[in-house]
């Protein structure tokens, strides 16, 4: 049959046509070429803008830990039970190398971003990437910038980690991909000449809108920090029990040029000037010896509370830091359960105890010294019968204090020790807290966190003159400056020229200043204090002071630095009690909350993570594990 | 009889005339033909054949005439001259004096017949334009043993009456002409046509054919008989599909086909319950799942309604699936909807039912005496070395107080709340359907309309002025028309439209069991109301009670069900096909070219009028407020009524109720397709063709659209249906990949051997009805990576993207812009995975085809898997290198097994008959490749294994004392035997597999019980029928199944949503304790985390969750045919049908449903349900 109107021939002919060849060729076009990145500043800038972004989940001040602050694993504060109580498995040595509480920090996700700062000095190089046409001169900054971050991540994961490899380059995947640690001072060599790479490129003012970058200070800062940290017993002169590191050999040996050194690289930070020949770095002096936070019964210095918060102070004293690093709904977590929160973090009494008094002769002596009775130092009213390091009223709450114009209790009630959510310490935490924020109140604000602060600076440059012989008025100048600036008493005149009194003074200058900011868990080990002899032999002393954990901790203290155990302070009604709430008197009595599990040398480091040992078996685990 | 048509000039005409067809009843059809006699002729012939007559009237006017060459005599010669004269004239004139008298059918169809003998009748008499007079025949339908079959189907072939038998299997029915033929059908017969010849009374025997369904079977793209197929399919109709009362067709799949693998693990949640479903099992670590096509095009198979289907297959081996090429490798679910057909009756159907459903099963949880008792046990042993007065436990006398306790405190002893009581009751469901079909010898039609409404289980919903209870309802519209143009030419037009309507409340599903699973049952839901003045204000706030929640217990039951708010999603799915084809005959004899074009829409939106929850950190609290006591929460570990002051965690008033929209993805698919049948019978010789191009654009949201297209192939060739064989060919790339690997070739070879056919067997007919061997090579592919395909695309290309993160500088805390991040590294030749299948099958039918038996053993060869090699088992690169490798074909899985199903038809008695067709799935599948890491130990492999199958550490019994503790924790220097920290007597102690003295995860951790997903699933469908009774059953089962749980599932006291704290199973009262160290089943008690016993990679809380189900019951009736009649109904029938009636299995001890999926047990039950209904036909 035949037809005039349809011949399907045809059609069939019309629609085999109809198909085009590059049918399949698809190409996401939202993305783009490494050419492309590379041919353009901005694009650059953007790549630069990560490197800081990942501060935001590699080097967490306040919750380094997921939420909890390293602090929780530290002879600082008890974590408590919250998300999965992540810090008690630390404490409890529930972590190893294939499960590890936390995110964002670890060796993986450093090297993750060590290998964008690596496309990005190679990618403006290769493409020969033009400068920022609006401001010339941007380029190298930020590739100064680069060099930075590559050391400050590396800075990191050798805290972390110890003897750690070095990237300075991109790793070609068909390449051989084993590649193995390296000494720890080889990896502060490579630190400090990427930071002198860095120096030369940066300017030492980033200012406004640039605020907040690194310059020149700041990579100064990296290198003395890491200087010290070679200088440190860990690295240099101590024994660590079962060592299996690499470069165990050179540790071992103590080299007094690296505490030359390290004071050297401290004193180029404190030295810096800016171009109108000021010193680049000051400490914040904002607010007077009149003015305190509302609320805290006259107890907490505005200023000290401000150091956080005025951004003055991050122009002044703050050589890096992590901005935005969290929100204020951090803070509701950490509140007392009277208040809505959780006591997240409650500071230990082996913190407590480090926060000095201010003795009748105008000078700050610890409360376990000697003389502290005579001064009128009661254990039983520890707080108030004589006056703390101010220091102290700003960073804790403790049974009797004045938080939002109550008086806080922890006898009973919602915050009563060991009631649901409360303290087991009998303190809670204080430190950056803003007293005007409330759960839902519609208050918010960001808080920035100081990564590097030119105290750290100060003091190391002190330990490093105390430990090269260097001018004792130096390092009491160091350390009564800081001190001043909180209102605190000086150093005693009796310790100058004492060495060990000195480097005492100094170690807890460092555990009071930077309370609840990430540096405790990391000095603890660079002094080998856990594994110390003298806190060994302070642990069986405290061990025989008596047959059950609470006579012993009444009766031995301050305790051994071994990281094993925890204790608080709890109120007991007394009639004859000094400490008076809602009419009833307390008097305050040490107990003992918990056991911690800390073993030599395995929990001197975070261990590789299994997986990425099996991938690359040139790898060496961090001793003990 | 035979047919002989002219065609109209015009198509368009016939089209919009077919097209009105359809629409217009055909009742009235016959005053629009009256014209027909109207037509002119011009003709001038002289002793010309009829036939030849007939044929040149047939071209002038295009009417065609049906009739029997036996009856009329074409041969005979006659004259006539008329010149633009009407047909009627024709008919008067010429045909009228020879004996030949007509009937009109319709307004282009005439019949001729010839006058009764001895009754000369003319024009007149037949009535200028009106029908013949009708003829009453009347007759009886027995079946082979010679009883009445009632309710089967008695059409006139040709026309549009029809009738049903009634219960003495007898029928009445008027035929339009004595020569009609009868089509007699019945469901469970094979349709038998019995011309009457005149005959005026007829007696039929129908032969049972339980088979009949499947003698045509669908294959990729076209159907093939039964018989001669080769691949291995497998298919049910939907008549089994109608007998699960569920929203979710996927729900109606379990047990019911060898070779399918379905699991209800996402729940019973309205408007979210779809199964899981496989074709023999997982074949890959990558994407195992099945492609769905829908009438031709690959489409969801979510919501269609069980009664617009027709048929659901699957194809299972190479043979079948070859021709989707690149997309076959897991196996294709086709699913074909209703048609019409030809020459069928107006049938008008409409079903109503309503049910009640239930979720099947909660698990039970301790009280709080039993709760307040184990807490201070846990507690204790927490806190080892502390004394238990700094400790904050509940006394003795408080637990005694809960014994006595009522449970709402109104006694003062305290709260005791059970909350799966509290929150849940049976829900109503209600399915409503009405469905037409019909069609004549040019067009067929079946339009649908369906709906559905499922009303959820929450009981309290009503507090607020909105109604927050969890509603889905699905409306389902179909209409498919199928127009043969010409003889030649044909057209379809499938419409398919699906909407959903789900409210839910603002809360989920999986929330509220979370509560119901975990939140402590000393806690009160409401808090007392007490007169301290300091609650004056929250009490006016709150008249109808004050909410109880913590910072920890954040959120509340009531506040969950009836202050969340709600929220509608609507999501709609539209299906267009448009069909047009036509038969090359002129060009060779049975070949057919067929285009086609699709455009399907799915897209949805969220009307989220909930209430919004806030977050602090990573807490995330209610938006509604909730009040503890000032005193704290300790207040009610005490007896006694709270008088003090109330606070609250967060807010004091609700939040108002947010009004969110979204979208759900936009997905869109354009198809075409072309196609070319080849279908011819030479002798013994039986040859078909198959040549298809194709070519699918998918659009996603604002993806670039995912494209395929290719080319398919099939040959199939048998002689004298003994000897079979098939090959099929797919081509078909796929824009996943770069130039060079795009496009592959997927050649399938099959063959088969009907022994039963062969001379040699003669002796074996009285038994073997049957005998077919099979079996089928080939290769297919699979071109998705990933559990989200869509996240691994463009795998060949390197890109940088705009993924990265914002940064703040700057003191005004500027934002800057987000960074660019370089994107996953490329693998240039990255290219599908592949599939190597083997399948050997036999059919056989025995015992007058009582017994059939078909059973396929399979071997797939799943290689170049595509893998991502980011995983901690994968040999990918170190993370030194900072990013991940790329996606790589390396992977090999091997899956073997076997699939069967027996059928035994059979009558007892005369009125009772019965078939019983268990199904049977085995698949088994092993890594043999996926580049894993070099391990130690040769157990620690995971090549070599099942997918998905458990490692786990095995239990090694309790520590036992305090000695045993300190020496394992002393071990390793200290840092323990166990890798969890210190352990204390009465906890898990595990086998050291490696000997090394220590408990590490690599290294200690071995592969024990089945994956989550069953190795083998079977389906025993039960049916028998009692004159108009009817029941069917249907158990389904699976074992060789494994879950593994943890949580609020298993654990003492579980840490959940990381701060919370749960309760406590009756299981845990086995517990060890000093005193029942002997004969303890669970561990020591910890209060929240404490992982060495709380191990969810433990062989303590792995279980067989093997399980058998009373899956399906119905049973039906056919009200009697006489008051059917009276009625002007053709059949009734009632039904009641109940789904998921009764369970057994091996976890009464954790207490959970078998299918639960969720690894902490906060799993939507699925639902039992009891559904009553009642079918008309009209």
């Amino acid at each position: 049959m035949k037809t005039k109107i349809f011949n399907p021939y045809i059609f069939i002919v019309i629609l085999l046509l109809g198909c085009k060849k590059d049918f399949l060729v698809r190409k996401p076009d939202d993305q783009m070429t490494e050419a492309q990145v590379f041919a353009d500043y901005e694009k650059v800038n953007k790549l630069v803008t990560d490197l800081y972004s990942d501060l935001h989940s590699r080097a967490r001040g306040l919750a380094f830990l997921q939420h909890f602050s390293l602090s929780a694993i530290t002879d600082e504060c008890r974590g408590s039970t919250v998300e999965n109580g992540q810090s008690r498995t630390f404490n409890t040595g529930g972590w190893n190398p294939s499960e590890q509480p936390g995110s964002g920090y670890k060796w993986a996700d450093i090297y993750s971003t060590i290998r964008i700062s690596n496309l990005i000095i190679s990618g403006v190089r290769k493409y020969s990437t033009p400068d920022n046409p609006l401001n010339k001169g941007d380029l190298d900054i930020r590739r100064g910038e680069t060099y930075f971050m590559r050391a400050w991540y590396h800075y990191l994961a050798a805290r972390l980690y110890g003897e750690v490899p070095y990237i300075d380059f991109i790793v070609d995947p068909n390449g051989d991909l084993g590649i193995a640690q390296e000494t720890f001072h080889s990896v502060v060599e490579k630190i400090s000449a990427d930071c002198d790479s860095a120096i030369a490129l940066l300017p030492v003012n980033q200012t406004d809108p640039q605020f907040a970058r690194a310059e020149k200070g700041t990579a100064l800062a990296l290198k003395a920090i890491v200087r010290w940290m070679a200088a440190t017993p860990l690295y240099n002169g101590g024994i660590l029990p079962n060592d299996t590191r690499k470069g165990k050999s050179s540790y071992h040996t103590r080299d007094n040029k690296r505490w030359e050194a390290a004071r050297d690289a401290a004193k180029a930070v404190l030295d810096l000037r800016s171009e109108n020949g000021q010193l680049r770095y000051n400490l914040y002096t904002g607010y007077g010896t009149n003015d305190f936070v509302s609320g805290s019964n006259n107890k907490v210095y505005s200023r000290l509370f401000q150091q956080f918060y005025d951004f003055n102070a991050f122009k002044q004293e703050g050589i890096f830091m992590n901005m935005n690093d969290k929100w204020e709904a951090w803070q509701g977590d950490n509140y007392p359960p009277s208040e809505g929160g959780g006591s997240r973090q409650q500071p230990a009494q082996e913190q407590v105890d480090e926060y000095e008094y201010i003795a009748p002769d105008g000078y700050g002596y610890p409360v376990y010294d000697a003389r502290a009775v005579a001064d009128g130092y009661d254990d039983a009213n520890p707080y108030e019968s004589v006056k703390r390091d101010p220091r102290f009223y700003r960073d804790v709450i403790y049974h009797g204090s004045s938080f939002r114009n109550a008086v806080r209790n922890t006898a009973t009630g919602s915050d009563k020790i060991g009631a649901t959510n409360s303290t087991t310490t009998g303190y809670f935490l204080r430190k950056f807290y803003r007293e005007d924020y409330r759960p839902g109140n519609g208050v918010s604000f960001q808080i920035h966190y100081p990564l590097i602060r030119l105290p750290e600076i100060m003091l190391i440059y002190a330990e490093a003159l105390n430990e090269t012989g260097g001018s004792a008025d130096e390092i009491f100048t160091m350390l009564n400056t800081i001190r001043q600036r909180a209102f605190m008493a000086p150093v005693p005149p009796a310790v100058k020229g004492d060495k060990d009194k000195t480097n005492e003074y100094i170690q807890r200058e460092r555990r009071v200043e930077f309370f609840f900011e990430n540096k405790r868990w990391f000095t603890a080990r660079l002094y080998l204090e856990p594994s110390s002899t003298t806190q060994l032999t302070r642990e069986q002393a405290w061990q025989s002071a008596g047959s059950d954990n609470d006579t012993r901790s009444r009766n031995f203290w301050p305790y051994p630095k071994c990281q094993r155990m925890v204790n608080g302070m709890k109120p007991v009604e007394d009639p004859n009690g000094k400490i008076n709430i809602g009419g009833k008197t307390y008097r305050m009595e040490r107990f003992y909350v918990a056991t911690w599990v800390f073993v030599s040398p395995t929990h001197f480091f975070f261990p590789v993570m299994q997986d990425e040992l099996i991938k690359n078996p040139v790898l060496q685990q961090a001793p003990g594990w | 009889m035979r047919k002989e048509r002219l065609r109209l000039p015009i198509i368009a005409r016939f089209l919009l005339w077919q097209l009105a067809l359809v629409i217009i009843c055909s009742n009235t059809v016959q005053a629009n033909a009256q014209n027909i006699l109207d037509k002119k002729v011009n003709l001038s012939m002289d002793q010309v054949e009829v036939k030849k007559l007939l044929r040149e009237i047939q071209r002038q006017t295009g009417v065609s005439f049906i009739y029997s060459s036996d009856i009329i005599n074409l041969n005979k010669k006659v004259s006539c001259r008329l010149v633009n004269k009407k047909l009627a004239e024709l008919f008067s004139n010429v045909l009228s004096p020879v004996g030949i008298l007509f009937s009109i059918i319709d307004d282009k169809q005439i019949l001729l017949y010839n006058a009764p003998t001895g009754q000369k009748k003319t024009m007149e008499q037949a009535g200028y334009g009106t029908p013949a007079p009708a003829i009453i025949v009347e007759g009886q339908v027995l079946n082979d043993k010679s009883q009445p079959i009632p309710g089967v189907t008695v059409m006139v072939r040709g026309a549009a009456t029809g009738t049903v038998t009634d219960r003495e299997g007898r029928f009445s029915l008027n035929v339009p002409y004595a020569e009609a033929t009868l089509v007699f059908s019945f469901i469970g017969y094979q349709s038998q046509e019995v011309a009457l010849q005149g005959r005026n009374t007829v007696t039929i025997t129908l032969k049972e054919d339980a088979q009949n369904l499947k003698d045509v079977v669908v294959v990729g793209y076209g159907t093939q008989k039964k018989m001669t197929v080769t691949g291995a399919v497998a298919a049910i109709s939907s008549k089994e599909l109608q007998q699960s009362p569920t929203a979710n067709l996927t729900n109606a799949l379990a047990g019911r086909l060898p070779g399918l693998n379905v699991n209800q693990f996402a729940g019973g949640e309205p408007g979210v319950d779809i199964s899981d479903i496989y074709i023999r099992g997982i074949g890959t670590y990558g994407n195992a799942r099945p492609i769905v096509i829908v009438d031709g095009v690959e489409r969801s198979l979510n919501y269609l309604s069980a009664d617009e289907i027709e048929s659901f297959t699957i194809l299972k081996d190479a043979s079948a699936t070859a021709v989707f090429g690149v997309r076959g490798a897991n196996g294709v679910i086709v699913i074909t909807t209703k048609r019409g057909k030809a020459s069928e009756k107006a049938t008008l159907n409409f079903k109503i039912s309503d049910g009640i459903n239930t979720p099947i099963h909660f698990p039970k949880y301790l009280g709080s005496a039993d709760y307040a008792m184990l807490f201070n046990e846990a507690k204790i042993n927490d806190n080892p070395g502390v004394s238990p007065g700094n400790l904050n436990l509940f006394t003795d006398e408080q637990i005694e107080n809960y014994r006595k306790a009522k449970g709402d405190n109104s006694d003062g002893l305290g709260y005791n709340i059970d909350y799966f009581d509290f929150a849940f009751k049976p829900g109503f469901q209600q399915d409503y359907s009405l469905t037409i079909q019909g069609g004549s010898n040019k067009a067929r039609y079946f339009i649908m309309g369906n709906y559905f409404q499922q009303n959820g289980n929450y009981r309290q919903t009503i507090s607020d002025p909105y109604k927050t209870q969890a509603i889905f309802k699905r409306y389902n519209f179909r209409s498919n028309v199928d127009v043969d143009i010409t003889n030649s030419l044909y057209a379809t037009l499938i419409l398919g439209a699906r909407l959903t309507d789900r409210n839910a409340p603002g809360t989920t599903a999986n929330r509220v069991m979370e509560i119901a699973n975990t939140q402590p049952p000393i806690y009160p839901i409401v808090v007392e109301s007490n007169d301290n003045a300091a609650n004056r204000v929250h009490n006016v706030n709150f008249p109808n009670g004050m909410l109880f929640g913590t910072q920890t217990y954040r959120f509340n039951m009531l506040g969950e069900l009836s202050k969340t708010g709600y929220l509608n999603q609507r999501v709609n799915y539209l299906d267009g096909t448009f069909i047009m084809g036509y038969k090359l005959d002129a060009l060779t004899k049975g070949l057919k070219f067929e285009g086609m074009f699709s455009y399907d829409r799915q897209g949805g939106y969220w009307v989220t009028r909930s209430v919004p929850t806030e977050s602090q950190g990573y807490r995330v609290y209610p938006g509604y407020a909730t009040f503890y006591p000032t005193d704290g929460v300790d207040v009610y570990m005490k007896a006694g009524h709270y008088t003090g002051a109330y606070s609250t965690p967060r807010r004091s008033t609700d939040n108002t109720l947010g009004n969110s929209f979204s979208r759900d993805d936009e997905i869109g698919r354009t198809y075409y397709q072309l196609k070319l049948d080849y279908l011819r019978t030479f002798g013994k010789h039986n040859l078909s063709g198959l040549i298809l191009a194709n070519r699918s654009i998918r659009i996603k949201n604002n993806e670039v659209p995912f494209c395929y297209q290719g080319i398919s192939g099939r040959i199939t060739y048998n002689y004298d249906q003994r000897y079979l064989a098939e090959f099929n060919m797919g081509y078909n790339g796929s824009e996943n990949f770069a130039p060079g690997s795009r496009y592959g070739k997927f050649p399938a070879a099959s063959i088969g051997w009907v022994i039963s056919n062969e001379s040699f067997m003669e002796r074996t007919q009285g038994w073997l009805d049957m005998l077919k061997l099979r079996g089928s090579f080939g290769l297919v592919g699979n071109d998705q990576a990933g559990s989200n395909p869509s996240d691994n695309r463009f795998g060949y290309l390197q890109f940088y993207n705009n993924s990265g993160d914002a940064y703040n500088f700057g003191t005004q805390n500027n934002q800057n812009p987000g960074g660019i991040r370089p994107g996953r590294l490329a693998n240039p030749i990255l290219t599908w995975e592949k599939a190597r299948k083997i399948n050997m099958g036999i059919d056989l039918e025995l015992l007058r085809r009582r017994l059939t038996i078909t059973v396929d053993m399979f071997h797939e060869h799943r290689y170049d898997i595509i893998t991502d090699l980011s995983g901690a088992d994968k040999q990918g690169f170190p993370s030194l290198v900072g990013t991940s490798a790329p996606l790589l074909n390396v992977g090999i899985v091997n899956n073997r097994g076997i699939d069967f199903e027996v059928s035994w038809s059979d009558k007892i008695g005369s009125n009772f008959t019965y078939t019983v067709r268990p199904n049977f799935s085995f698949a088994r599948n092993k890594i043999a490749y996926q580049r894993e890491v070099m391990r130690s130990f040769p157990w620690q492999y995971r090549t070599g294994l099942p997918v998905g199958q458990p490692f786990v550490y095995l239990f090694d019994g309790f520590i036992n004392n305090q000695k045993e503790a300190d020496d394992l924790n002393t071990m390793n220097n200290g840092t323990g035997f166990q890798k969890w920290g210190t352990v204390m007597p009465g906890d898990v102690k595990y086998v050291d597999i490696d000997g090394d003295n220590q408990i590490t995860d690599l290294n200690d951790r071995v592969a024990r019980g089945y994956p989550r997903v069953p190795e083998i699933q079977f389906g025993i469908p039960i049916s028998c029928r009692y004159k108009s009774f009817d029941v069917s059953i249907l158990f389904q089962g699976a074992t060789h199944t494994s879950l593994l749980l943890g949580g609020p599932a298993t654990y003492d006291f579980p840490l959940y949503q990381n701060d919370e704290v749960g309760k406590v199973k009756p299981m845990h009262l086995q517990r060890w304790t000093p005193a029942t160290a002997e004969t303890a089943k669970f561990p020591a008690l910890h209060y929240g985390k404490y992982d060495n016993n709380k191990q969810y990679w433990s062989s303590l809380f792995l279980y067989n969750a093997q399980y058998l189900r009373l899956k399906n019951f119905e049973a039906g009736y056919y009200l009697p045919t006489k008051w059917m009649k009276r009625a002007g109904l053709q059949r009734t029938r009632v039904y009641v049908q109940g789904m998921n009636m009764l369970t057994f299995d091996n976890l009464k001890t954790v207490d959970v449903d078998p299918e639960t999926n969720d690894p902490n047990g906060n799993w939507y039950p699925i639902m039992r349900v009891i559904n009553f209904g009642v079918d008309i036909t009209l």
